[in-house]
Protein backbone atom coordinates (compact mmCIF):
# COMPACT_ATOMS: atom_id res chain seq x y z
CA UNK A 1 0.00 0.00 0.00
CA UNK A 2 2.83 2.28 0.10
CA UNK A 3 1.38 3.55 -3.60
CA UNK A 4 -1.26 5.47 -1.58
CA UNK A 5 1.38 7.27 0.99
CA UNK A 6 3.08 8.32 -2.15
CA UNK A 7 -0.05 9.06 -3.94
CA UNK A 8 -1.06 11.66 -1.17
CA UNK A 9 2.10 13.06 -0.89
CA UNK A 10 1.55 14.60 -4.42
CA UNK A 11 0.38 17.52 -3.41
CA UNK A 12 0.70 20.17 -6.03
CA UNK A 13 -1.84 20.03 -8.53
CA UNK A 14 -2.54 16.65 -6.76
CA UNK A 15 -5.44 15.55 -4.74
CA UNK A 16 -4.73 18.30 -1.87
CA UNK A 17 -5.24 21.03 -4.07
CA UNK A 18 -8.10 19.46 -5.69
CA UNK A 19 -9.34 19.27 -2.06
CA UNK A 20 -8.67 22.42 -1.66
CA UNK A 21 -10.86 24.06 -4.45
CA UNK A 22 -13.74 22.00 -4.29
CA UNK A 23 -14.00 22.34 0.00
CA UNK A 24 -12.43 26.11 0.70
CA UNK A 25 -13.24 28.01 -2.74
CA UNK A 26 -16.37 26.48 -3.15
CA UNK A 27 -17.56 26.94 0.20
CA UNK A 28 -16.47 30.93 -0.41
CA UNK A 29 -17.98 30.76 -3.35
CA UNK A 30 -21.31 29.43 -1.44
CA UNK A 31 -20.85 31.96 1.60
CA UNK A 32 -20.58 34.96 -1.05
CA UNK A 33 -23.76 33.87 -2.35
CA UNK A 34 -25.84 33.41 0.20
CA UNK A 35 -28.47 36.61 0.96
CA UNK A 36 -28.72 37.77 3.92
CA UNK A 37 -32.11 37.97 5.40
CA UNK A 38 -34.41 40.65 5.17
CA UNK A 39 -33.40 43.07 7.95
CA UNK A 40 -29.83 42.50 7.99
CA UNK A 41 -27.84 39.77 10.55
CA UNK A 42 -30.34 40.27 14.14
CA UNK A 43 -27.87 40.99 17.15
CA UNK A 44 -26.75 38.37 18.78
CA UNK A 45 -29.50 37.13 21.13
CA UNK A 46 -28.66 35.50 24.39
CA UNK A 47 -28.98 31.61 23.86
CA UNK A 48 -32.20 30.00 25.63
CA UNK A 49 -29.55 27.33 27.23
CA UNK A 50 -32.13 24.63 27.24
CA UNK A 51 -30.13 22.51 26.65
CA UNK A 52 -26.48 23.20 27.52
CA UNK A 53 -26.44 25.84 30.18
CA UNK A 54 -22.66 27.15 30.55
CA UNK A 55 -20.80 26.33 33.65
CA UNK A 56 -20.09 29.12 36.03
CA UNK A 57 -16.42 28.36 35.21
CA UNK A 58 -16.54 27.17 31.69
CA UNK A 59 -13.86 24.71 30.18
CA UNK A 60 -11.47 26.39 28.04
CA UNK A 61 -11.68 26.28 24.26
CA UNK A 62 -11.94 22.83 22.92
CA UNK A 63 -12.41 21.03 19.54
CA UNK A 64 -14.59 18.65 17.40
CA UNK A 65 -12.81 14.96 17.70
CA UNK A 66 -12.74 13.93 13.80
CA UNK A 67 -11.98 10.25 12.23
CA UNK B 1 3.75 -6.96 8.50
CA UNK B 2 0.89 -6.79 6.18
CA UNK B 3 -1.64 -9.48 5.05
CA UNK B 4 -1.02 -10.98 1.25
CA UNK B 5 -4.06 -8.96 -0.91
CA UNK B 6 -6.87 -11.25 -1.05
CA UNK B 7 -6.38 -12.91 2.07
CA UNK B 8 -8.83 -12.22 4.58
CA UNK B 9 -7.04 -10.21 7.50
CA UNK B 10 -6.14 -11.73 10.69
CA UNK B 11 -8.73 -11.36 13.38
CA UNK B 12 -6.44 -8.91 15.31
CA UNK B 13 -6.92 -6.75 12.67
CA UNK B 14 -10.43 -6.78 12.05
CA UNK B 15 -10.88 -5.98 15.89
CA UNK B 16 -8.55 -3.37 15.62
CA UNK B 17 -11.39 -1.95 12.60
CA UNK B 18 -14.03 -2.46 14.81
CA UNK B 19 -13.13 -0.29 17.11
CA UNK B 20 -12.66 2.18 14.78
CA UNK B 21 -16.01 1.99 12.96
CA UNK B 22 -17.45 1.86 16.38
CA UNK B 23 -15.97 5.09 17.17
CA UNK B 24 -16.78 6.40 14.20
CA UNK B 25 -20.25 5.98 15.13
CA UNK B 26 -19.62 7.73 18.34
CA UNK B 27 -18.11 10.84 16.39
CA UNK B 28 -21.50 10.70 14.09
CA UNK B 29 -23.80 10.70 16.63
CA UNK B 30 -21.75 13.64 17.91
CA UNK B 31 -21.86 15.17 14.64
CA UNK B 32 -26.00 14.72 14.50
CA UNK B 33 -26.58 16.59 17.41
CA UNK B 34 -23.78 19.45 17.12
CA UNK B 35 -25.32 20.74 13.61
CA UNK B 36 -28.74 20.44 14.96
CA UNK B 37 -27.41 22.69 18.03
CA UNK B 38 -25.94 25.08 15.28
CA UNK B 39 -29.18 25.11 12.96
CA UNK B 40 -31.11 26.37 16.06
CA UNK B 41 -28.32 29.00 17.01
CA UNK B 42 -27.76 30.13 13.15
CA UNK B 43 -31.47 30.35 13.17
CA UNK B 44 -31.38 32.84 16.41
CA UNK B 45 -28.51 35.08 14.84
CA UNK B 46 -30.30 35.49 11.70
CA UNK B 47 -27.81 33.63 9.16
CA UNK B 48 -29.11 32.88 6.04
CA UNK B 49 -31.72 30.35 5.32
CA UNK B 50 -29.61 28.38 3.21
CA UNK B 51 -26.60 27.97 5.81
CA UNK B 52 -29.37 26.99 8.26
CA UNK B 53 -30.96 24.53 5.71
CA UNK B 54 -27.42 23.14 5.52
CA UNK B 55 -26.54 22.38 9.02
CA UNK B 56 -30.04 20.79 8.96
CA UNK B 57 -29.14 18.29 6.43
CA UNK B 58 -26.00 17.97 8.03
CA UNK B 59 -27.82 16.31 11.19
CA UNK B 60 -29.35 14.03 9.43
CA UNK B 61 -26.78 13.10 7.28
CA UNK B 62 -24.18 12.23 10.25
CA UNK B 63 -27.58 10.45 11.59
CA UNK B 64 -27.25 7.76 8.68
CA UNK B 65 -23.83 7.90 8.70
CA UNK B 66 -23.60 6.55 11.92
CA UNK B 67 -25.95 3.72 10.79
CA UNK B 68 -23.46 3.31 7.56
CA UNK B 69 -20.41 3.10 10.64
CA UNK B 70 -22.41 0.77 12.64
CA UNK B 71 -22.94 -1.25 10.02
CA UNK B 72 -18.88 -1.52 8.75
CA UNK B 73 -18.65 -2.61 12.94
CA UNK B 74 -20.92 -5.04 12.69
CA UNK B 75 -19.57 -6.66 9.42
CA UNK B 76 -16.28 -6.56 11.87
CA UNK B 77 -17.84 -8.40 14.65
CA UNK B 78 -18.50 -5.42 16.87
CA UNK B 79 -21.81 -3.61 17.87
CA UNK B 80 -21.74 0.12 18.06
CA UNK B 81 -24.73 1.64 20.12
CA UNK B 82 -26.85 4.07 17.84
CA UNK B 83 -28.73 6.28 20.56
CA UNK B 84 -28.57 9.66 19.93
CA UNK B 85 -26.46 11.95 21.73
CA UNK B 86 -28.24 14.17 24.41
CA UNK B 87 -25.46 15.70 26.30
CA UNK B 88 -23.13 17.07 24.02
CA UNK B 89 -20.77 19.78 25.92
CA UNK B 90 -20.04 23.17 24.98
CA UNK B 91 -16.58 23.00 23.02
CA UNK B 92 -16.22 27.45 23.46
CA UNK B 93 -18.55 28.09 26.44
CA UNK B 94 -16.77 31.49 27.11
CA UNK B 95 -17.40 32.59 24.13
CA UNK B 96 -20.60 34.89 23.09
CA UNK B 97 -23.49 33.55 20.82
CA UNK B 98 -22.10 35.02 17.92
CA UNK B 99 -18.57 34.00 18.49
CA UNK B 100 -19.27 30.61 20.48
CA UNK B 101 -21.49 29.58 17.27
CA UNK B 102 -18.68 30.40 14.81
CA UNK B 103 -15.86 29.01 16.82
CA UNK B 104 -17.71 25.68 16.89
CA UNK B 105 -18.40 26.01 13.08
CA UNK B 106 -15.13 26.81 12.13
CA UNK B 107 -14.08 23.27 14.68
CA UNK B 108 -16.23 21.07 13.20
CA UNK B 109 -16.39 21.90 9.31
CA UNK B 110 -13.50 23.69 8.68
CA UNK B 111 -11.04 21.20 10.41
CA UNK B 112 -13.08 17.97 11.18
CA UNK B 113 -14.60 17.59 8.38
CA UNK B 114 -12.23 19.07 6.38
CA UNK B 115 -9.41 16.77 7.81
CA UNK B 116 -12.50 13.78 7.29
CA UNK B 117 -12.08 14.27 3.39
CA UNK B 118 -8.21 14.03 3.40
CA UNK B 119 -9.01 10.70 5.03
CA UNK B 120 -11.63 8.97 2.90
CA UNK B 121 -10.00 10.59 -0.39
CA UNK B 122 -6.81 8.67 0.48
CA UNK B 123 -9.13 5.38 1.76
CA UNK B 124 -11.16 5.91 -1.26
CA UNK B 125 -7.48 5.34 -2.97
CA UNK B 126 -7.05 2.21 -1.15
CA UNK B 127 -10.53 0.12 -0.44
CA UNK B 128 -11.05 -2.74 -2.65
CA UNK B 129 -14.26 -4.35 -1.70
CA UNK B 130 -17.22 -3.28 -2.93
CA UNK B 131 -19.80 -2.47 -0.06
CA UNK B 132 -17.03 -0.42 1.78
CA UNK B 133 -16.33 1.77 -0.96
CA UNK B 134 -19.88 2.14 -1.20
CA UNK B 135 -19.90 3.48 2.96
CA UNK B 136 -16.89 5.39 2.02
CA UNK B 137 -18.19 7.12 -1.32
CA UNK B 138 -21.76 8.04 0.30
CA UNK B 139 -19.58 9.40 3.21
CA UNK B 140 -17.44 11.73 1.31
CA UNK B 141 -20.24 13.05 -1.03
CA UNK B 142 -22.05 14.69 2.44
CA UNK B 143 -18.47 15.52 4.06
CA UNK B 144 -17.89 17.91 1.23
CA UNK B 145 -20.73 19.97 2.30
CA UNK B 146 -20.27 19.60 5.95
CA UNK B 147 -16.77 21.07 5.41
CA UNK B 148 -18.14 24.13 2.85
CA UNK B 149 -20.85 25.25 5.17
CA UNK B 150 -17.73 25.88 7.51
CA UNK B 151 -15.99 27.95 4.68
CA UNK B 152 -19.20 29.53 3.83
CA UNK B 153 -19.83 30.62 7.31
CA UNK B 154 -16.14 31.75 7.69
CA UNK B 155 -16.41 33.90 4.63
CA UNK B 156 -19.10 35.39 5.67
CA UNK B 157 -17.93 36.45 9.39
CA UNK B 158 -14.66 37.31 7.47
CA UNK B 159 -16.33 39.90 5.54
CA UNK B 160 -18.39 41.35 7.91
CA UNK B 161 -14.67 42.05 10.04
CA UNK B 162 -15.67 39.09 12.79
CA UNK B 163 -12.91 36.88 12.78
CA UNK B 164 -9.93 38.23 14.39
CA UNK B 165 -10.56 36.76 18.11
CA UNK B 166 -10.36 33.01 16.30
CA UNK B 167 -6.13 32.76 15.43
CA UNK B 168 -5.07 32.11 19.24
CA UNK B 169 -7.82 29.78 19.22
CA UNK B 170 -7.21 27.33 16.58
CA UNK B 171 -4.54 25.42 18.39
CA UNK B 172 -7.44 24.22 20.53
CA UNK B 173 -9.61 23.32 17.87
CA UNK B 174 -6.84 21.59 16.40
CA UNK B 175 -5.29 19.69 19.25
CA UNK B 176 -9.16 18.64 20.27
CA UNK B 177 -9.82 17.11 16.38
CA UNK B 178 -7.38 14.27 16.89
CA UNK B 179 -6.33 11.53 18.73
CA UNK B 180 -3.91 12.39 22.03
CA UNK B 181 -1.41 10.07 20.54
CA UNK B 182 -1.80 11.04 16.96
CA UNK B 183 2.21 12.41 17.23
CA UNK B 184 3.47 9.31 19.18
CA UNK B 185 4.82 6.25 17.57
CA UNK B 186 2.77 3.48 17.50
CA UNK B 187 3.81 0.18 16.10
CA UNK B 188 2.60 -2.97 16.08
CA UNK B 189 -0.93 -3.95 14.15
CA UNK B 190 -1.67 -0.25 14.22
CA UNK B 191 0.85 0.00 11.42
CA UNK B 192 -0.23 -2.50 9.48
CA UNK B 193 -1.17 -1.21 6.05
CA UNK B 194 -4.04 -3.89 5.81
CA UNK B 195 -6.02 -1.71 7.80
CA UNK B 196 -6.62 0.26 4.34
CA UNK B 197 -8.91 -2.50 3.12
CA UNK B 198 -10.85 -2.34 6.25
CA UNK B 199 -11.08 1.25 6.08
CA UNK B 200 -8.65 2.28 8.35
CA UNK B 201 -5.38 4.70 8.11
CA UNK B 202 -2.50 2.72 9.44
CA UNK B 203 -1.04 5.26 12.48
CA UNK B 204 1.61 6.65 10.05
CA UNK B 205 -0.88 7.55 7.12
CA UNK B 206 -3.09 8.67 9.65
CA UNK B 207 -0.84 11.25 10.91
CA UNK B 208 0.60 12.25 7.33
CA UNK B 209 -2.88 12.50 6.02
CA UNK B 210 -4.10 14.60 9.02
CA UNK B 211 -0.43 16.87 8.45
CA UNK B 212 -1.07 17.72 4.74
CA UNK B 213 -4.54 18.19 5.12
CA UNK B 214 -3.69 20.76 7.72
CA UNK B 215 -0.48 22.07 5.29
CA UNK B 216 -2.47 22.15 1.95
CA UNK B 217 -5.97 23.20 2.62
CA UNK B 218 -7.36 24.04 6.31
CA UNK B 219 -4.18 26.36 6.99
CA UNK B 220 -3.71 28.28 3.78
CA UNK B 221 -7.78 28.40 3.91
CA UNK B 222 -7.75 29.85 7.08
CA UNK B 223 -5.04 32.48 6.33
CA UNK B 224 -6.90 33.43 3.20
CA UNK B 225 -10.23 34.14 5.37
CA UNK B 226 -8.45 36.22 7.84
CA UNK B 227 -7.27 33.90 10.57
CA UNK B 228 -3.68 34.31 11.97
CA UNK B 229 -2.05 30.92 11.03
CA UNK B 230 1.05 32.00 13.49
CA UNK B 231 -0.48 30.04 16.91
CA UNK B 232 -1.66 27.20 14.48
CA UNK B 233 1.70 26.71 12.74
CA UNK B 234 3.60 26.94 16.77
CA UNK B 235 1.41 24.31 17.44
CA UNK B 236 2.33 22.17 14.46
CA UNK B 237 5.80 22.66 14.53
CA UNK B 238 5.35 21.75 18.31
CA UNK B 239 3.99 18.41 17.93
CA UNK B 240 6.57 17.54 15.29
CA UNK B 241 9.29 18.37 17.70
CA UNK B 242 7.44 16.52 20.26
CA UNK B 243 7.65 13.18 17.99
CA UNK B 244 11.57 13.61 16.55
CA UNK B 245 12.42 14.00 20.49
Amino acid sequence: MEHVTKRFGRTRGGPLSKLFRILVAGGIALGVGCETPKGGEKPAKPDDGSATAPPAQPAPPSGVRGW
Amino acid sequence: MSATPGEPAPGRLCSLAASAWTFRCRVELEAEARFERLAGRMERLGDPAELVALARRASADERRHAVLCAGQAALLGETAALAPVSDLPEIAAALPLRERVLYEVVAACCISETESMGVLTTLLDAARAPGLRRTLRELASDEVRHARLGWAYLARAHAAGGVAFLGPLVPAMLGGSVAPDLFAPAGGDREDDALLDLGVLPHHLQREVFERTLDDVILPGLERLGVDITPARRWLAGRRAGALA
